[in-house]
């Protein structure tokens, strides 16, 4: 199986008129994202599902990719085990229990990305790794367990999907 | 403190005839090739280095060679260590770099698998093991305020070659 995550773009800043929930994301942060979206084409990339926090600013770009690859809206899912407060451990759950998925994006929030990489490669959620907003961390693993079950073939910063 | 970790591109075959020496074996023309385009997209990523320190295998030298010329340092900024050595020990590694190049702010070492993953994974780690896929012209990018084994660095990007080689030709 092949796990890819993505950290939502920028968003605009917390501020009285915006519950976080519902922030979306920055003009730049769209622009930047939809940057991406496209050059993950130039990567190959394809994937058979997306689960997104259901965050705007996650949602918005979950959008974004499947609609630069094509992704039917119907395999856009949100869940929410990927909220911010979410935990890393109920999404394998969920994962699991969804059956057999050979590229699975999930688009969402820090520090959970990073702590379900930590967990996924060293068996430890607290690695530190450069997951900024647009980032992109590819795993890949014989069967998703909640431990170390995976490997880390990459990760990519904005600049760097921006730049290829 | 920037380090960047970096395989050796690829080399001949182990059982080439007249390589029997695992420690003469050079990149093939493919492995050159790749390298050169890798450095290039290194470039085109701003990346630079003050010190190169490498495998003294010629594997590791090749693939060090082609940065240093690639990114115009000088041939003085490329040492070899025994610690990046197949035989090498990753934690004495750490003791190198903090013995004798504390100073610097962005080092490259050059080296062999799973050498390297071991070295990524006690920086960024401790004890744990992490499991990572470093190809041959792989390129990782860790960050740390010191290298002390006990702290954590950042791992903050790891590249496969044929994303920086695409990047290398775009610019």
């Amino acid at each position: 199986m092949n796990l890819y995550l993505m950290r939502h773009a920028i968003a605009v800043e917390p501020d009285e008129f915006f519950e976080d929930r519902e922030r979306p994301l920055s003009e730049k942060g769209r622009r930047r994202m939809g940057k991406i979206a496209r050059n993950l084409k130039k990567l190959d990339l394809s994937f058979d599902l997306i689960l997104t926090s259901p965050y705007l600013r996650a949602r918005q770009t979950a959008d974004l990719v499947a609609d630069a690859l094509n992704i039917k809206p119907k395999y856009v899912v949100e869940s929410e085990n990927l909220v911010p407060l979410g935990f890393t451990n109920q999404l394998v759950e969920e994962i699991n229990a969804r059956g057999q998925v050979d590229f699975l994006l999930i688009v969402g929030h820090e520090p959970f990305l990073s702590q379900l990489i930590g967990m996924l490669v060293a068996g430890d959620a607290s690695l530190s790794l450069g997951m900024r907003q647009g980032g992109l961390c590819r795993l890949s693993m014989e069967r998703l367990i909640y431990g170390r079950c995976a490997t880390l073939e990459w990760l990519m910063t904005p600049a760097q999907l921006t730049a290829i | 403190m920037n380090l960047y970790i970096i395989r050796h591109a690829i080399a001949v075959e182990p059982d080439a005839p007249g390589y029997e020496d695992d420690s003469q074996r050079p990149l093939t023309d493919k492995g050159h090739a790749k390298m050169v385009s890798i450095t290039r997209g290194l470039k085109a990523l701003d990346v630079h280095f003050d010190l190169i320190l490498s495998s003294p295998y010629t594997r590791a030298l090749d693939t060090a060679r082609i940065l240093i010329k690639g990114l115009g340092m000088e041939k003085e900024q490329l040492v070899t260590s025994e610690n990046l050595a197949p035989m090498g020990f990753p934690d004495q590694m750490i003791g190198e770099i903090n013995d004798k190049y504390l100073n610097l702010a962005s080092i490259a070492v050059v080296g062999h698998e799973p050498n390297l993953s071991a070295l990524i994974s006690l920086l960024v780690a401790g004890d744990a093991a992490v499991l990572l896929g470093i190809k041959k012209g792989g390129v990782c990018h860790l960050s740390a305020d010191n290298l002390l084994h006990e702290r954590r660095a950042t791992l903050e990007w790891l590249m496969m070659p044929k994303h920086l080689i695409a990047l290398g030709e775009k610019n």
